[in-house]
């Protein structure tokens, strides 16, 4: 009793260490790809973003004036060119757009992440489910990721977007992760779970009885994590993109994003019709394309580490 | 090749059933309200019920669907609500949406993979690094904002295309050119997708020819002129050179686009799979043999590291399909997307199912050909009959 005890004790001690180990050694593959740094910083700076609007709003900006959705300036005409007042300008409806600019950073977030959270649980599960049985249930896997394969995401996100308008950044998230995952993500999983199917320990651990859940938990999935992670980002991309693409299109209004802020510049522009406000359009575009190559640059830093192949150079 | 062939075609139509299937349930349960809600303000119940009945709409959905597939397994797309058969709608659309497909793709991928040999031959370096990072900057750009750029820089300061904003497709064309014309615009842009592609085809059998006989092949430099000309040469002989022209003059600026945005994936993958190829053995052989460096680069590096690009390719399938529908949408080019949208907003149910087969069959022809080209790149797979291990590869992705 005591001495398996102090065995497990140590044997955990020994797998947290490796496990320390592996993740020191893939920092530093990594690290080595100096845009995938920089896609990091990228990504610290929007969270300092996401942060600041909260906190400006609390200190120096006046509600009345800033608040990203009723805010208006009676002391100047709108939409207002930069100023110290209002840093990026007004649109048209008297919106400071910096303070919408930051406003819309968290929400974006949140969409980004649980995409890749849906994304990575649904692409490793059917991956790896499919590697590992094979047969009957491979092939109606890997018909259906054909399937999704072919769908264009945001065409089901528009869809998505009419039926519920008002739906929060959470779920839209989710249902894009979920068809991110189903098609793409899914089909590179389960050649990845393949090859690790095929490496002996997985024979090992099969005959000294483990069932089919403890060897696909604890000897399949660990090695397909770098995988996930890289799918994660891709899915970050491609959800943030989406969801600014269907608010450009004003269809949900449950929140505020750099789509809706693009469509304001578009649809409350100036009443001299002028045409589109440069100055509404430009600063969330940008923000948004660096987001979302933000993510795409640690994804290509991701894909050195996870492709063993690359590594060993 | 020809089995491994018809097996992927039966996989890809299995694949595209279930896509159409899941997106008619989708379309017909997530949408609110049916077709005839958009006259909600100007019949009332009794009208809009008599209109359901004979769309065949008050049915149940079941009933719908099975409807739906005996037609399509009888070959015909059905009618749209409005009254037009879906073939004829969606024939006056698709050769647009062909033309920007088509042409845009070939050209990103042709371009990436150029850029990505360059950059990887002359290591890191400024030239490198902008070419880098401009790719990745195009590549993650909200598609509609860099339309707006497109269409601010090409269209309106350098006026090298005309835009296609405005609605109505015949804006854009100049109405004096077409008007005794016989041939339709859509015709025009078929011809065009059909004589590239035999003149490619003539210029590489030229190109085989020529090594064989001379040893030597047409630098790429004399070949894209070549083939230009070529190219401008049948329009004019075959009596609609103005028109094309004018048709290149408005699609220009979709096609640019999606070049813009799409090419920048190519491009990267390349880059990293010809710096892995570049430490290989056999390049240090062939420099030892003496080969001219050309040669290193694009014959031995460039050929093997093209394989993990085409793998990447099918994966990042949608989201080539992603960026062609938004810019479409955006620049209001009036291909399959625009068509796709407004019906969705309609409801116009078999219109929708129609430009989704399209969509579809698009998405499948371009993962075929992928693979055709995979096995013709790599050898290996049809000699040994590895044919199976070569899919794996395929799938597993850059």
């Amino acid at each position: 009793m005591m001495a398996s005890d102090i065995g497990s004790n140590s044997g955990r001690r020994v797998r947290a260490a490796s496990t320390w180990r592996r993740f020191r050694e893939d920092w530093r593959v990594f690290a080595e790809n100096r845009m995938a740094v920089f896609g990091l910083v990228l990504i610290l700076l929007f969270g300092v973003m996401a942060i600041s609007h909260p906190v400006l709003r609390a200190t120096v900006w006046k509600a009345s004036l800033y608040n990203p959705v009723t805010g208006y300036d009676m002391m100047v005409m709108h939409p207002a060119p930069p100023s110290t007042t209002h840093l990026l300008g007004t649109d048209g409806l008297g919106r400071d757009v910096l303070s919408m600019l930051l406003a819309a950073t968290t929400p974006t977030f949140i969409v980004g992440i649980a995409a890749a959270l849906s994304a990575a649980l649904i692409g490793t599960t059917v991956g790896v489910v499919s590697a590992y049985y094979g047969g009957i249930i491979d092939a109606v896997l890997m018909h259906l990721a054909d399937a999704f394969l072919m769908l264009p995401a945001p065409l089901f996100m528009v869809i998505v977007g009419m039926r519920f308008r008002e739906i929060g950044p959470v779920p839209l998230g989710l249902i894009y992760g979920v068809i991110a995952g189903a098609g793409g993500a899914a089909i590179v999983m389960r050649s990845h779970a393949l090859t690790v199917v095929a490496r002996p320990f997985i024979e090992a651990a099969r005959i000294a009885g483990g069932g089919n859940r403890h060897i696909i938990l604890t000897h399949i999935v660990p090695h397909m994590l770098p995988l996930a992670a890289l799918y994660m980002m891709l899915a970050v991309t491609g959800a943030v993109v989406a969801d600014a693409f269907i608010s450009f299109w004003g269809f949900s209004r449950g929140y505020l994003n750099w789509g809706t802020v693009i469509y304001s510049s578009f649809v409350y522009s100036s009443y001299l019709a002028t045409g589109v406000e440069w100055h509404v359009l430009i600063p969330p575009s940008i923000a948004l394309s660096t987001f979302a190559a933000a993510f795409y640059l640690v994804s290509r830093g991701l894909h050195r580490v996870a492709d063993p192949r690359l590594r060993q150079r | 090749m020809i089995g491994y062939l018809l097996k992927r075609l039966l996989s890809s139509l299995v694949a595209l059933f279930i896509f159409l299937t899941f997106m008619f349930f989708v379309t017909e349960i997530m949408i609110p309200g049916d077709f005839t809600t958009q006259f909600a303000l100007t019949h009332d119940r009794e009208a809009r019920e008599k209109i359901q009945q004979e769309l065949g709409i008050d049915l149940p959905l079941g009933q719908r669907y099975l409807h739906w597939v005996r037609r399509l397994l009888g070959g015909s797309l059905g009618t749209s609500f409005y009254g037009d058969p879906v073939a004829e709608v969606l024939k006056g659309l698709i050769p647009y949406t062909l033309l920007v497909f088509f042409t845009g793709t070939v050209i990103a991928f042709l371009f990436g993979q150029w850029l990505g040999r360059v950059v990887a031959w002359r290591g890191p370096g400024l030239f490198s690094g902008t070419a880098t990072l401009s790719a990745i900057a195009l590549y993650t750009a909200f598609p509609p904002w860099l339309s707006f750029l497109a269409t601010y820089f090409f269209a309106r300061r350098l006026s090298w295309f005309r835009s296609p904003f405005g609605g109505n497709p015949f804006d854009g064309f100049r109405q004096a050119m077409w008007l005794g014309f016989s041939l339709t615009p859509q015709t025009v842009m078929l011809y065009m997708v059909g004589t590239s592609v035999a003149i490619w085809l003539i210029l590489i059998v030229v190109n085989k020819g020529l090594g064989r006989l001379l040893r030597r092949r047409l630098p790429a430099l004399l070949g894209i002129p070549l083939f230009i000309a070529g190219l401008v040469g049948v329009w004019f002989a075959c009596g609609f050179g103005p028109q094309a022209l004018d048709v290149l003059s408005v699609a220009g600026l979709p096609i640019l686009t999606y070049v813009l945005l799409s090419f920048g994936e190519t491009m990267l993958v390349m880059r990293t799979s010809m710096v892995d190829n570049l430490k290989e053995d056999y390049v240090s052989l062939a420099r030892a043999k003496g080969l001219p460096e050309r040669a290193i680069r694009d014959r031995h590096a460039a050929r093997n590291a093209l394989l993990p690009v085409f793998s990447r390719l099918v994966i990042s399938l949608p989201y080539l399909l992603t960026g062609l529908v938004i810019i479409e949408d955006v620049l209001d080019w009036p291909g399959i997307s625009g068509a796709l949208f407004t019906s969705l907003y309609q409801q116009d149910i078999p219109v929708v199912m129609g430009a989704l087969l399209v969509v579809g069959v698009l998405s499948a022809l371009a993962r075929l050909s992928l693979d055709v080209l995979y096995v013709y790149l790599d050898p290996r797979l049809s000699a040994v009959g590895g044919i199976r291990h070569g899919t794996e590869r395929l799938r597993r992705g850059g």
